[in-house]
């Protein structure tokens, strides 16, 4: 063996480019961070995070203690004075409510739950979607078939209709009013959007079966949980994180049109708790006081804006760095 | 063709079922019946909620309402009473003396069918349509023909912006644009006749999908602008007019024509959010109210309806495809 190979002439480390060998995630990162705007999406989604979980020492005020009718109607800094006719004040920069609340701190309250909004049910339905998506497309057979039919069924459901009846008729019962109806919001998103990914595993598990390694693997004896543990899911990865940063702002603005119907997370009015407001319910609130105060309107328009773009931004920008085949 | 369209349609039938299904069983599970008002409102008394329980066949078993509601039921007088299958969705708990398709497709008294529910829903996604074609398709065309040129990127960050942020935020940035900044129009319209109305929520409501459009147009342009037969025209000595127009275009616009169905269908069933923004009455914000009414014939019906315009949706792009590219024939 060793005497065959002498006499071929032989790739040695002194004639290979002197690169270090690189893994697929270093790879993945050196095109990400080439790619400006997945950076500054990236930057500004990490803000978001560290708003979320510092909200309460940020928020400058309490952001349910109302200051009163003298407080009402203050105008962001932007505004020199308000349709109310109330001058700024630079201890609320983005204004106040018309119950005199810091329209800052309930911003900041409300990017804390937005963001649990949209990073809790990722988490729940990756785990049943792609569980779901990997066995069936592995296994195929009559399982796959039949997981294939209720994903055609669920998507001929508008998600924003199935998610308005799930809400709304659950919404009253013991698990809708249990703790601040997170865990019916999880549910409901998590019923809406499992299938949609297990769609998009199944195909991935389906594509990557019949490559060679797996093949090959398949030839040395491997059992199937090994296959796809070890071969299926790490390779699939991409796909799923791709998905994933496209899911949370998808679920972020679930949980802002629930909210804004009225139909979303019932926020508390104890200072104590977690959920004092969100992003939906801003949008409500704000709205309803948009002749007098439009500025409100306007922070939270924005404040919702920005965390989506930036999403898209990192999540175009993975999908570049992470499948360059998918590059557009 | 005939056994691929009958196959579609029968596939309508189980879909259909269980969309009735989950929405009954959801609706079952709801605390509290039609009947019951806020706690804190003087309730309908007993002896009424089952006289009208009983009118309305809620005393029944809830499989017999079920496929009551679905196939049809026996009336008081012995009649059979055709349900859903037949276009029957059923009376409404809360409009008295109304069936949910007469408030979905009636129009009041001596105006036209435009002026129903769904008139006004249907009005709102044809201008929103017709906006995401007359817009994205010339963007995503000029896009690629001058790509990587200044107006190429700065249509590129626009489309990647309407991709990004939904509908549901857009709308109220026109609205602080629109009404209370330029004081175009009020922050909420009063009479809804004619289609004046109708432009800044159709073009919010169609923003996302003309950047869509655009964006697919202009990779689709790219795409076709380095095929063989491009070249051969040119070679020819084609003016470059007829090159883009002929050759180019007509090809191009295969991709863009197949997405139309989904869209179409996306643009009718979607604007549950922006009907209740801008305050259009279509069946979206009727759908919304009915919810709070817990009217639960209305729920029903809106549901099903929605369901049957997403699958004629998605059967109409499986159609499609076979007529605008031959190379792509069903089986």
């Amino acid at each position: 063996m060793a005497q065959a190979t002498t006499s071929l002439p032989r790739a040695t480390p002194s004639t290979l480019p002197a690169t270090p060998s690189q893994s697929q995630w270093e790879l993945a990162w050196r095109r990400l961070r080439r790619n400006r705007a997945a950076l500054v999406g990236g930057v500004l989604v990490v803000i978001y995070l560290l708003a979320a979980i510092f909200a309460s020492s940020l928020a400058p005020h309490n952001p349910i203690k109302d200051y009163g009718a003298a407080k009402a109607f203050l105008p962001p800094f932007w505004q020199s004075d308000s349709p109310a006719g109330k001058a700024f004040d630079p201890a609320f920069p983005l204004g106040t409510d018309q119950q005199g609340r810091d329209v800052l701190s309930r911003i900041l309250y409300g990017t804390r739950t937005s963001v649990v909004a949209g990073v809790l049910p990722v988490t729940i339905v990756v785990l049943i979607g792609a569980t779901l998506g990997f066995t069936s497309g592995y296994l195929g057979g009559s399982a796959d078939n039949l997981l294939m039919r209720i994903t055609d069924i669920f998507y001929a459901i508008p998600t924003e209709l199935l998610l308005i009846l799930v809400m709304v008729t659950l919404g009253d019962t013991a698990l809708g009013k249990a703790a601040n109806g997170v865990p019916l919001f999880l549910l409901a998103l998590a019923a809406v959007s499992w299938s949609g990914l297990a769609r998009l595993m199944r195909g991935s598990a389906l594509a990557l079966k019949s490559l060679s390694f797996v093949e090959a693997a398949q030839s040395l004896g491997a059992s199937r949980a090994h296959i796809i543990t070890r071969h299926i899911l790490p390779n699939s990865v991409g796909v799923l994180v791709v998905w994933i940063a496209f899911a949370i702002p998808r679920f972020i603005i679930a949980e802002a049109i629930l909210g804004y119907i009225g139909l979303g997370l019932r926020p508390s009015l104890n200072p104590n708790d977690f959920f004092i407001t969100s992003w939906g319910r801003l949008f409500l609130d704000a709205y309803s006081i948009i002749g007098s105060q439009p500025g409100f309107l306007l922070s939270v328009a924005a404040v919702v804006s920005v965390l989506v773009i930036s999403f898209t931004f990192l999540g175009d920008g993975l999908r570049d760095a992470l499948d360059p085949r998918m590059k557009k | 063709m005939a056994t691929f369209l009958a196959r579609r349609f029968l596939w309508f039938i189980p879909v259909l079922l269980v969309v009735a299904l989950i929405t009954f069983v959801l609706m079952k599970a709801a605390p509290g019946g039609p009947w019951d008002r806020d706690p804190e409102a003087k309730q309908v008394d007993p002896r009424t909620q089952e006289l009208l329980a009983r009118q309305y066949g809620l005393d029944k078993p809830a499989w017999r309402q079920f496929i009551g509601y679905l196939i049809g039921d026996v009336d008081k007088e012995g009649q059979f009473v055709c349900g859903a299958v037949c276009g029957n969705l059923g009376p409404s708990y809360r409009q008295r003396g109304k069936t949910v398709q007469q408030i979905l497709f009636q129009p009041p008294p001596e105006k036209s069918f435009f002026d129903s529910k769904f008139g006004h829903t249907l009005r709102l996604a044809v201008l929103a349509l017709a906006f995401a074609l007359v817009v994205g398709i010339p963007a995503g065309v000029f896009s690629a023909l001058r790509q990587n040129s200044w107006i190429d990127y700065a249509l590129t960050l626009i489309t990647n912006i309407g991709i990004a942020v939904p509908s549901f935020v857009v709308a109220f940035f026109s609205i602080l644009i629109f009404a209370v900044g330029l004081k175009l129009m009020p922050v909420v319209q009063k009479s809804w006749a004619g289609i004046t109305p109708f432009i800044i929520p159709a073009i919010v409501f169609g923003f996302g999908t003309m950047a869509q459009t655009a964006r697919l147009m202009r990779s689709t342009m790219l795409d076709v602008m380095r095929q063989d037969y491009v070249r051969t025209a040119r070679a020819k000595g084609l003016l470059e007019q007829a090159v883009i127009w002929k050759h180019m275009l007509r090809n191009a616009l295969i991709p863009v024509i197949t997405t139309l169905g989904p869209a179409v269908a996306g643009l009718l069933t979607g604007s549950i959010v922006i009907e209740n923004i801008f305050g259009v009455p279509g069946v979206g914000r009727d759908f919304i109210q009915s919810i709070g009414n817990r009217d639960y014939s209305m729920i029903m019906g809106t549901t099903l309806f929605y369901v049957v315009l997403i699958l004629l949706g998605n059967l109409s792009v499986d159609i499609l495809y076979g007529v605008v590219d031959p190379r792509i024939r069903v089986e």
